[in-house]
């Protein structure tokens, strides 16, 4: 489903007309962008905007992502890696195109995913953990076709390195036609995979192309996946929270009041201010 | 009776940030008045990953003459998270961004509606606010601050009076509906400040919904 977040035209796979969330993944948002040689860095991507009350995960698939916030980090991330924030009591940032991408011209791709934090942690000390493609570990099919990176949770006994507050399995997937893997999911977790291209075969008997984003039920503990064709695709899964979630804007508490807090804290500076510096 | 000069500025509405408000001198039997239409921002629609877009402390809007009033901004922010509610679920919050004109430090008030209740926080006082129709007395400025702050509910046909003591600075500011207030009609796009040193009539064009910013 498109919607217009601010002027950029994106893709939101979640929430959608009839699923509001699954829970703990709250969003999904898929964003290709093409700028044109000399564009200037400060006018293209998102602006500063502030979060609270949970993380926001940027996936990075195709250029670099600029991150710049209020804790003063100013984090570049390319190609095949992550940028895990956790938002906590309150932080303002933007995400912008790396200036080379800007100012040269050149896509950019990114997905950008909302995880829910227990009611316990939301107002806890925000963090930034950036992962490079480098830094991330890898698991890869019997058949070498599936190359999957493993950033929160564990597959096959290969330990992402994110630290999350609830447990979450978060994998990105590269799979080249013909591929084939089989991934352990607890069935406790709700889990969903989303396709940002290609075609897959779930479980030997549901078809799935890019840009669809298949539910999981909860009656099983792993899913055979096999690639029609070269295909990228994600797999976010988590323990649900079952807690009340009051999700408006860029924030996400248990209920309407702790909105309004975030809207007053927000406007005061209690979140910080973020002034980005371009060179 | 009152004379009164309106100089009102053509093509006012939605987004009109680049109007200039029009400031108007009344003359009434000797006592000086002025009001001043302050053009709102058009209502941003927030989808779920809204890149919020809400001044902070420090700015001003070079606009609003009060020292003590900064910034309205009005966001509604959808609740399935795509796009507007057909059932008014969707959470309208009105953010109002102050600065406390004898200690400099600032405030905020954030007025929320959605499916017609009301809530305010101010500080760290938080209201569900009751309808009824009236002038309802919610901060006063007497026990701490500068501020008073009334809730007003008004229908169709109806008046109200809103009594001012000497000169008083005052915003109003229309939650729902639209009212005249001092023979200026007002409209959800448009907040009007007022110096003033007497009442404050209210006439409900529709039924309404207003607060009242007085600086004491």
């Amino acid at each position: 489903m498109k919607v217009n977040m601010g002027g950029i035209i994106l893709d939101q796979a979640l929430p959608v007309q009839e699923v509001d969330k699954i829970d703990p993944i709250l969003l999904v948002h898929h964003l290709k962008d093409r700028f044109p040689a000399g564009s200037k860095q400060q006018d293209v991507g998102v602006p500063p905007h502030p979060h609270r009350g949970f993380a926001p995960v940027t996936f990075v698939f195709k250029g670099g992502v600029h991150h710049r916030d209020s804790m003063d980090i100013s984090s570049v991330i390319y190609e095949g890696g992550t940028q895990w924030m956790h938002a906590g009591n309150g932080i303002v940032h933007s995400e912008r195109p790396a200036k080379e991408i800007a100012a040269k011209g050149g896509e950019w791709e990114i997905i950008q995913w909302w995880v829910n934090v227990p009611a316990k942690y939301k107002m806890t000390e925000q963090s930034y953990k950036p992962l490079t493609y480098d830094e991330t570990p890898v698991v890869l099919s019997d058949d070498k076709l599936v190359e999957v990176g493993v950033v929160s949770g564990s597959l096959n006994g290969v330990q992402g390195k994110i630290d999350t507050y609830s447990p979450i399995l978060s994998l990105r997937m590269v799979f080249q036609n013909g591929g084939k893997i089989k991934i352990p999911i607890p069935k406790s977790y709700n889990a969903f995979i989303y396709l940002l291209d290609g075609q897959l075969t779930v479980n030997g008997d549901q078809e799935a192309k890019g840009k669809d984003l298949v539910w999981l039920e909860n009656d099983g503990d792993f899913i055979n996946l096999e690639a029609c064709e070269d295909t990228r695709a994600i797999i976010l899964s988590g323990e649900p929270i079952n807690e009340p979630v009051a999700t408006y804007g860029p924030f996400v508490m248990n209920n309407q009041s702790e909105i309004l807090q975030a809207m007053r804290d927000y406007q005061k500076g209690a979140m910080g201010v973020l002034e980005e510096k371009f060179d | 009776m009152e004379r009164r000069k309106f100089i009102r500025n053509t093509g006012l509405g939605i987004g009109s940030f680049l109007l200039m408000p029009s400031i108007v001198n009344a003359d009434i039997l000797g006592t000086a008045s002025q009001s001043q239409i302050i053009p709102l921002a058009k209502l941003s629609g927030q989808i779920r990953h809204g890149a919020l877009i809400l001044p902070q402390v420090g700015y001003k809007n070079e606009m609003i003459a009060f020292d003590w009033l900064d910034d309205i901004t009005r966001n509604v922010f959808y609740e399935n998270g795509f796009k507007a509610s057909p059932d008014e679920s969707d959470l309208e919050i009105v953010s109002i961004l102050l600065t406390d004109p004898q200690t400099g430090d600032p405030e905020s008030i954030q007025v929320q509606r959605s499916k017609n209740e009301v809530t305010i926080l101010y500080e760290d006082l938080e209201w569900s606010v009751k309808p009824q129709e009236g002038i309802q007395l919610l901060v006063n400025a007497e026990e701490e601050g500068f501020l008073k702050i009334h809730f007003g509910e008004i229908q169709a046909g109806k008046q109200l009076e809103y009594e001012v003591d000497g000169q008083q600075e005052c915003y109003v500011h229309l939650l729902k509906g639209a009212v005249t207030v001092q023979n200026q009609e007002l409209k959800s796009e448009y907040g009007l400040g007022l110096t003033i040193d007497k009442n404050i009539n209210f006439e409900g064009q529709e039924s309404s919904q207003f607060l009242i910013l007085s600086k004491i």
